[in-house]
Formats: structure tokens, sequence, C-alpha cells
């Protein structure tokens, strides 16, 4: 009777009892058991963490750390009721499987459980792993005997060279129903390059092993290519199987033909593989870059007859079995005066034996820049042949191109061909050997003397100009304020000039002259042309002016006598002379007072 | 004739203005500079350039002469340092930008600048345009021009000379704005932030300012162009060309 029988039996019991009885909660204990003392190195192992008195846990158990010396590998819960003295326990189970992968004697420490707002601690746990592998007695996670249900890992060989394929095999071997799987942990190709390869197309097989007849099936094949040498372990490859188990009730039901089955998920892997990597032998060829397997190269142009200038397609093409996508641009040797642009790279690649086959092309844009026959020199790979265990070198035939036209001045094109490095090829320009002007570092534009000299003269200059012509502007335009505050001391000086001619011979000059200071000395003050007044004019303008005719009177009657003793003389007589000056110099004195 | 006395001292200001700033001593010490250069005494030549700088003189073909030394001694640090300072005083020269992106070449660290705004790197490129003395020049002459215009016009006004005097002031004037304000953003440093250069082989830059090794963000290496930003005792703060801020002793930097 196994384990899930036995289980689902206790379950059934307690459905019955849980009819009958109601449920009490009991005191809260957690306790921690193994389900095997002593295990076999990578054998798998079960730790179990029960918990009474209760179906629900704060939280995940706080488990140990067990990889020093096994590896977890999924975990199940369980949950059960116990009746004892008519009282119901509820017991809920968590299931953590392991696999084994140190040997020695270890300790697993305790296992922290909260539940119910208690916190509960196992006890400590000792295991024994051996080398020798205990029988497969133990029950395995989900009542499946390890036996019925385990994953073989298998190489295509135990030891390779550095970078030669082997392909890792994991098949499954199956007594139970499988319903299906899924991949939990994914080995880790760490220090291998790893080419997947699809699934077999081989379906589900029937093997006998070990005298025992199995269902069988490939799950998975990865082909690997080893980076380093040493000895490498590859790590277990872990699934999660969906097998069926049938569950049994009691009493009339108790009959195959109504046994209902159900899903239940067990967590099986696969032992860890060991490989033997061996460095490759020495003397390999210079040009020798890793490649393992066997290899051909071919090279071609998709024209021979061209110009100058012309772009031509190269092609480089590796096909081989081996870590082809590892293949780098081997070394092409064309000429300075060619362009090479970066290639095209493209692979293709598909299973083949214990690795992979398939072919990369490199396609490189070409053009070369001088006319003449060229011949491209065969390209070489070298690479180092496993099955023969020798170097080899891959050859391609030479080629030849025959270009016509002018040649062209490679620097000149487009882009030219690409510089190794700067330091190699340039230099710096050379330094400045003409006297510069220095200044002073702390020089500053707003602290030189120059710059506000520049900057305020023009302003200063600007209003001086300014100012000089408003005040020749005022000038100019007080010619009347001018004139006027002259007319009295040119009237004077006129009055004493016709005093001087006061003679009978000069009589007609005296009167002359002291028409004119009568008249200039009305003209300055009025700013008047003086030539142009006629006498009605001026007493008009005098009138206007707000002069009383009582002043305006004796000044014309002077200026009518002046006028006719000039045109028309009398007899001279110096007395009357003598009064004109008085009468005249009166009448001006008067209006000069009338007009102010 | 009222023009004559405005004449005569605008001749004394400019006459005053050429013999401003005219030193005399260094030359000698360029010219050894240059020709310990040309010899390969490339540390000879430092010293003789470095006595210039002393006495308290610079120019931008000093600095470029300097940087190309320190350049050839294969010191990246200083000789960036030395383009950055001739660029200031020389934005625009040709070969001291080809030499300043050789020696950006050679630095460690590979920063990609931010990409700017089309408006900001229009008038940047707007205001290097001219060299630094040919704009003074340019601006001064502009601006006498204008105002002597001026005055031609306020005192010959109504006759056929002022109003040609009036149309040349008017250029004039514009002339002397338009390059007034590119002079004075040059002059007082409007827009440009303090600079320094990394001269320590490798700075680490911590995240704030202090030593603690776990602040530490990234490094910078000898040469890397940083903007200085805050400061806070023997710390300085720094933006990189890319945006990434940091803080880095100041005795690892050098401002430019």
């Amino acid at each position: 009777m196994t384990l899930g029988r036995r289980l689902a039996l206790v379950l059934a019991t307690a459905m019955i009892g849980l009819l009958c009885f109601p449920v009490f909660g009991l005191a809260q204990t957690a306790r921690a058991y193994l389900s095997q003392n002593e295990v076999g190195l990578n054998q798998q192992f079960v730790l179990n963490v029960e918990v009474a008195g209760t179906q629900q846990l704060d939280g995940d158990p706080a488990v140990p750390n067990l990889s020093a010396f096994a590896t977890y590998l999924g975990s199940g819960t369980s949950t059960s009721m116990q009746m004892s003295s008519g009282r119901t326990s509820v017991v809920l189970t968590i299931q953590y499987q392991f696999q084994a992968t140190a040997e020695g004697q270890f300790d697993i420490g305790p296992v922290t459980v909260r539940a119910a707002g208690q916190t509960l601690t196992t006890d400590p746990l000792r295991i024994r792993v051996t080398s020798v592998p205990t029988g497969r007695g133990g029950r395995g996670a989900g009542g499946v005997d390890p036996d019925d249900l385990f994953i073989i890992a298998t190489l295509s060989k135990e030891a390779v060279y550095v970078n030669e394929p082997v392909t890792v095999e994991y098949r499954i071997f199956t007594r139970v129903n499988v319903d299906g799987y899924n991949l939990t942990q994914q080995p880790s190709t760490a220090g291998f390059w790893a080419e997947e390869l699809p699934d077999p197309v081989g379906g589900v097989e029937q093997v006998v092993r070990n005298g025992v007849q199995y269902a069988s099936s490939v799950i998975r094949r990865v082909a690997l290519f080893p980076t380093s040498s040493g000895r490498k372990t590859l790590a277990p490859l872990t699934i999660e199987a969906q097998v069926r188990v049938q569950r049994r009730s009691r009493g009339f039901f108790d009959d195959p033909f109504f046994g209902r089955s159900r899903n239940r998920p067990v967590v099986i892997a696969s032992d860890a593989v060991e490989l033997d990597v061996s460095a490759l032998p020495t003397g390999e060829p210079s040009s020798f870059s890793g490649l393992v397997g066997d290899f051909d190269v071919a090279t071609s142009f998709d024209r021979t007859d061209l110009n100058t200038n012309d772009a031509l397609t190269f092609r480089l093409e590796v096909t081989g079995t081996g870590n082809i996508r590892t293949v780098t641009a081997p070394e092409l040797g064309f000429p300075a005066d060619f362009e090479v642009y970066p290639p095209d790279v493209t692979e293709q690649v598909e299973p083949f034996g214990d690795g992979v086959r398939g072919r990369k092309v490199f396609e490189y844009v070409v053009v070369p820049r001088a006319p003449g026959d060229v011949v491209l020199p065969p390209v070489e790979l070298a690479y180092f042949n496993s099955d023969t265990d020798a170097y080899a070198v891959a050859t391609s035939a030479p080629i030849t191109l025959r270009i016509t036209g002018d040649a062209i001045d490679a620097t000149a094109g487009v882009g030219g061909r690409r510089r190794a490095g700067i330091a190699a090829q340039q230099d710096i320009r050379f330094i400045r050997i003409a006297m510069p002007t220095f200044r002073s570092i702390e020089a500053s534009l707003f602290r030189s003397i120059g710059f506000w000299v520049v900057l305020l003269a023009p302003l200063l200059a600007v209003a001086g100009a300014v100012a000089m012509q408003r005040h020749q502007d005022r000038l100019r335009g007080d010619v009347a304020y001018a004139r006027g505050r002259r007319a009295s001391r040119l009237a004077k000086q006129r009055l004493a000039k016709a005093e001087s001619l006061r003679s009978p011979d000069t009589h007609r000059e005296f009167h002359a002259e002291v028409g004119r200071a009568l008249q200039g000395f009305l003209g300055d003050k009025l700013n008047l042309a003086e030539a142009g007044l006629v006498r009605d004019q001026m007493r008009s303008h005098l009138i206007a002016c707000g002069v009383s005719d009582d002043v305006v009177a004796p000044y014309l009657a002077c200026l009518e006598v002046s006028d006719r003793q000039r045109f028309a003389p009398t007899e001279p007589d110096p007395v009357a002379m003598q009064e004109m000056l008085t009468r005249a110099g009166q009448a001006m004195t008067d209006l000069d007072q009338a007009l102010a | 004739m009222t023009l004559r006395p405005l004449r005569t001292l605008m001749t004394t200001l400019w006459l005053g203005l050429l013999t401003a700033g005219v030193c005399a001593g260094q030359e000698a010490f360029f010219d050894e500079g240059n020709q310990r250069y040309q010899d390969g005494d490339f540390d000879g030549a430092v010293a003789s350039y470095a006595r210039i700088l002393e006495a308290g003189l610079e120019s931008g073909d000093l600095y470029y002469n300097l940087g190309n030394t320190y350049f050839k001694r294969g010191e990246i640090g200083p000789a960036i340092l030395y383009y950055e300072r001739a660029r200031r005083l020389m934005p625009a020269d040709e070969d001291l930008l080809a030499n300043l992106a050789l020696a950006r070449q050679l630095t460690a660290d590979d920063i990609t600048p931010l990409p700017q705004f089309w408006l900001f790197r229009t008038v940047r490129w707007w205001v290097d345009l001219v060299p630094r003395s040919a704009l003074a020049w340019l601006v001064g002459l502009a601006y006498l021009v204008a105002s002597g215009g001026g005055i031609v016009w306020i005192l010959r006004h109504g006759t056929p000379m002022a109003v040609w005097a009036r149309r040349g002031a008017t250029v004039a004037a514009g002339v002397a704005l338009l390059f007034g304000i590119n002079l004075a953003v040059r002059e007082l440093d409007i827009g440009a932030p303090q600079k320094a250069v990394v001269m320590a082989t490798e700075a680490d830059v911590q995240s704030a300012p202090s030593g603690d090794s776990a602040l530490r963000i990234f490094a910078v290496h000898e040469g890397a162009t940083v903007r200085m930003g805050r400061r806070s005792d023997d710390w300085v703060e720094i933006v990189l060309e890319d945006g990434t801020v940091g803080w880095v002793e100041a005795a690892e930097l050098e401002p430019i």
C-alpha cells in the first residue's frame, strides 16, 4: 500500500469523523522529519515539516539553507485530519524535496513556522549522504517510487577537446502514467557554448532497463561546446511531471471501476554528469582561432571585370561541422588601393551528428581605386580536426580581377580605408611662431582707461555739439533783440557824427545823417528793413506797438524836416541845426521809453 | 572752425588706446619657448612659456603653444587645459580646435555630449565668431564713427553733408550695437559656465561631497572637461557633458 493510498484512507476516515464530531483546535505543534536519514549521493530526499492544529500558516516556513550538500527541487503541501479520543486534529505537512550533492554527515537546522500568531520551531535534524546508493526504497515526493520515474542524462562522449561538441540527451523513464511535464530548472551552461537541438520526433518507446520495462522518451537535447579545458560538471535538469494516481474510497465504491484518478505534480531531477575536456594539442597554425570540426572555405566575386570606382561584392563562405557560429572573418589579402567595407554576415546552423553543421557567409562591398590585374591571394582558415586529431587549413582558390579605368585618389573617395589608430596616423598642428600681442591676465575691457575714454568722450563731444548748436540757434533767432539793444547806441553814434557836420557847408550831409539816425533807430527797434519804410507805415507800426501819437508825431516831424532839408535845402542856420539835433535826440528818447 | 578741437581730442584718444597694453620683455621668452619646442626640449619650452604667464601676461597663441608642448610631453590633462584657455581668447581658431579634438580623442572617457538646443548653438557661434581684439576694435571704431556722424549732423543741420552724416551714423550705430552686445557677452562671460579639466589620472566621482567609498558613483579620467557647480569645502560639484552629476575633490580639477 502506497503512502498515497494510506493518506487517502486517513482522509476518508477523517471526513467521516468530521461529520460526527466538532473540530477542536488543539495546541499547535510543529515537527520536522526526513524521508530517510541516510541517502546516496545524487539521490533525492524529502524534508517534511508537519504542523498540527492549523490549516493556515502565516507565510512560508523558514527552511535552513541546505545548498552546502543538496539542491532544492521543489515543494508540496498536504493536509490531513486525525482523530484521537473523540477529538479531531488537523495536520498540515509541507514537503521539501532535495537532491544530495555532497558526501558526509550534515546537520539540518531548525525550521521556523509561524501559524495563528505563534512561532513554532522544530528540532534540528541530521542526515548522512553516502557514496553508496541506498536502495531506491525511499518514497519520493508525491508517493511515486524513484524507480518508477527518473531522468537519465547521457553524454555522446565522455572526453572531448575544447570547442569540440558533445551532445547531452535527457531521457525520461517511467512506469507510471505521466500526463505531461515542464522544465522547472534549466541546467546552467556556464563554461559551454550551448546549441539547443530540436526535440527528436521519436516519441515514446518501450525500453528495458535493469530487467524492467519502461516507457521512455527524450525530453531535451543540447549540443555543448566547452570553452575551456578541465573536468566539467553539468548541473542536473529538473522537471515537474504530472503523474496520474488512483484515489480509492472505501465501501461500495472500493472498486477499480469507480476508481477516480487525479494528477499529482512530482518533481524529479537527473543526475549531475561530468565531462573531461582536454586542451587542444600544441602546434596550431598561426591563423588558428579556435575552430574545431571540419571546415571548408570558398570565395567568389559577383564579377571579375570592372572599372575603377565600381563597387563589387566579395563573398566568403565557410561551411562545415563544428562551432561554425564562432568563425570570425579571416584575413583578406586585398591590396591597399582597395576600399573594403565591413561585411554583412549571415549564418545558418542545423544539428548534425553530435554537434551542428552549417554555413557562415561574409559579404563585403569592395571598391578598387587603381586599374590593373589583381590576384586576390587564397583565404586560409585554420581549424582542428577532431576526427583525425590534427590541425588542418582550409584554403580557397585565388581569384584574378581585371580592373580598367583611371586611378582614383583613395583619400578623395568616400570614407577611405579605416585607420587603425589615431596616434600613429595623426599629429597635432604646429605651434604659433609669429609674435602675438600679449595682454595682462587680469585685463578686462572694463578696467582699461581706453575703453572708458572711447565710451565717454564721444558722449561728451555730442553733448558739447548740442550745447553749441543751441547757443548759435538762439543768437540767430534773437536778431530783433540784438538790434533793439544796439538801436540807441547806433542812433547816438549817428547824432554825434551829425553834430560834427554842423557847418553850413555840410548842411545837406548833416540832415542826411540825422535822418539815418532817426530811421535806423526805428528799424533796429522794430527789426524792420529801414530802407523800405514810408512814414505812414512807420506811424501804423508804432500805433500797433501801442505808442501814443504824442510820441510818434515829434519823431515823424523830425524825420520830415531832415528829409526836406536833404532834398530841398533852405538857408543853412546853425541854430536851427543845433535845435534839430536836440529835437531828434528827444524824439528818440521818448520813442525808446514808449517801446520799452 | 568748430570741428577742429573735437578732431584733435579723438586723435589723442585713439593714440592712447593704441599704446595701452603694449608691453615689452616677454617676446624673448616666447621666441625661446618656440625654439626649444622645435628642438624637442619640451620641458624647457614649458619653462619659457611659463615665464610669460608669471609676468601676468597671456595670449591665445601662448596658451595654444603651451597646449601643444604638454601634448608632446604626453600630458593630456594640462594640454586640454591650455587648449581650453586658448579657446577662451580665440574661440574660432581652426588649428586650436583641431588639436583640441585630437587631444580629446586620447582621453580615457568617451563622453557623448547632450545635444544642444539649436538656438543656443547659433548664439554661441555668433558670440565666438570674431576674435576678441578685432571685436573690440570694430566696436570702438563703429562707436566713434556713429558719434562723429552724430556731431556733424547736429552742427551742420540742414545741409547735404548732414544727410550723409546721419546715414553713416545710423549704420555705424547699428554695427556698434550688434557687436557691442557680442563683446559684452564675451567680456562678462554671460552664459559661459565655469569649466574645469580633470588633472588627476583618475578621479572618483562621489554622489555627495564626502570621500566615503560607498558613495562612489563612477570615475572620470585625465583630460575630461566638466562644468563646475556648487562648492563644499574641498569638494566641487561637476556636471559632465552628457549631463551626469557628481562631486569630486577640488584638487583633482583645474579651472579653465
